[in-house]
């Protein structure tokens, strides 16, 4: 939905304040470029052209329809875990625990 | 409810969905069908493809879910911003490069004095934006920009990522992600500026030619009358 404040050239200038130093930092470093004039205002009309780009409700109902019914054609069970195979030493032990535990019981 | 959904972060939601969460993806589709929508539109130049490429784009999501994460940042954009762009290329429905949109006089002297002046309020600049050739010839103008600085715009202006996450999508310094999108806002501007200058030289040839024909017609005028002017 566009806005129909022009609120966008006040959210550029905040949003973009980055450019404003950037553009200091160049004139500071190539003053013969300095005079090409700022690109706040290219900020500002790109940001509210794009913004004022509405997208049909009617198609945004549609495409999230489509969607949600191929999400319900999706196996949604997570993957069962691998069960833990334990390392070798682990192995060893508890072959010895019972080694020993059977010969204690003797 | 409701803020703490808005306040959920895409990787949360993203999770929710892997889970099967339909209302997850609801909140996803919300965020993030516009920006799409927008993307594609610059794209393709029109609603009808660009819908249907918004529309495969989540689809794509869904199909990929099981193997997607998030690789540099916590936003889906670019995620969805690469898929988008691969479904226009498939479909081959890219916009025709070039393509320019030919301003009328006032309109074109309205954005030279927006980029000259940005005026903060009233209803001038809300009307501007919402002309179609302003659009029209901005989109063109985004499209022939060089493809890095595109993308950038991209993640900038419809992903709204910030400065050190497009860095990390890009891999790129900080400092070498704002000179790229200064340039492409240069590159911009200096593109806006040309085809309204084109406008405005359109419009003088028009009214100098018509003032042309004027004066012609006055001469045989005076000629036919005997005026000793002539």
């Amino acid at each position: 939905m566009s806005k129909k404040s022009s609120s966008f050239v006040r959210e550029t200038r905040e949003r973009e304040a980055w450019i404003t130093a950037h553009e200091q930092r160049l004139a500071a470093e190539h003053p013969e470029e300095a005079s090409q004039g700022s690109v706040m205002s290219t900020a500002a009309l790109t940001h509210g052209v794009l913004e004022a780009i509405e997208a049909p409700e009617e198609a945004e109902i549609a495409s999230r329809q489509r969607a949600l019914e191929a999400m319900t054609g999706v196996n949604w069970k997570p993957p069962k875990p691998k069960p833990v195979r334990a390392p070798w030493f682990v192995k060893v032990g508890r072959t010895l625990q019972t080694v020993f535990t059977l010969g204690k019981k003797r | 409810m409701a803020p703490t959904q808005a306040a959920e972060t895409d990787r949360a939601l993203m999770e929710r969905v892997k889970a099967g969460d339909r209302e997850a993806f609801t909140h996803l589709h919300e965020r993030y069908y516009p920006r799409v929508y927008r993307f594609a539109y610059l794209r393709t130049g029109n609603a009808e493809d660009a819908a249907d490429v918004a529309s495969e784009t989540f689809c794509r999501l869904l199909r990929h879910l099981a193997t997607f994460e998030f690789k540099r940042t916590n936003s889906l954009y670019p995620w969805l911003h690469r898929v988008a762009y691969n479904v226009v290329v498939d479909n081959a429905r890219a916009r025709p490069r070039g393509r320019t949109c030919s301003l009328d006089a006032p309109t074109a002297e309205g954005i030279e004095s927006f980029l000259n002046l940005m005026p903060d309020d009233g209803p001038s600049p809300q009307e501007l934006v919402e002309r179609r050739e302003v659009r029209e010839t901005l989109l063109a103008a985004l499209v022939e920009i060089p493809a890095d600085q595109g993308k950038a715009i991209s993640f900038r202006f419809l992903g709204q990522l910030s400065i050190r996450e497009i860095a990390k999508e890009m891999d790129r310094s900080e400092g070498a992600v704002k000179s790229l999108l200064h340039r492409a806002l240069q590159n911009l501007r200096e593109q806006l500026l040309a085809s309204a200058r084109e406008a405005g030289v359109r419009a003088r040839a028009q009214y100098s030619q018509t003032e042309g024909t004027g004066s012609y017609v006055q001469e045989i005028l005076q000629l036919r009358s005997g005026d000793p002017r002539t």
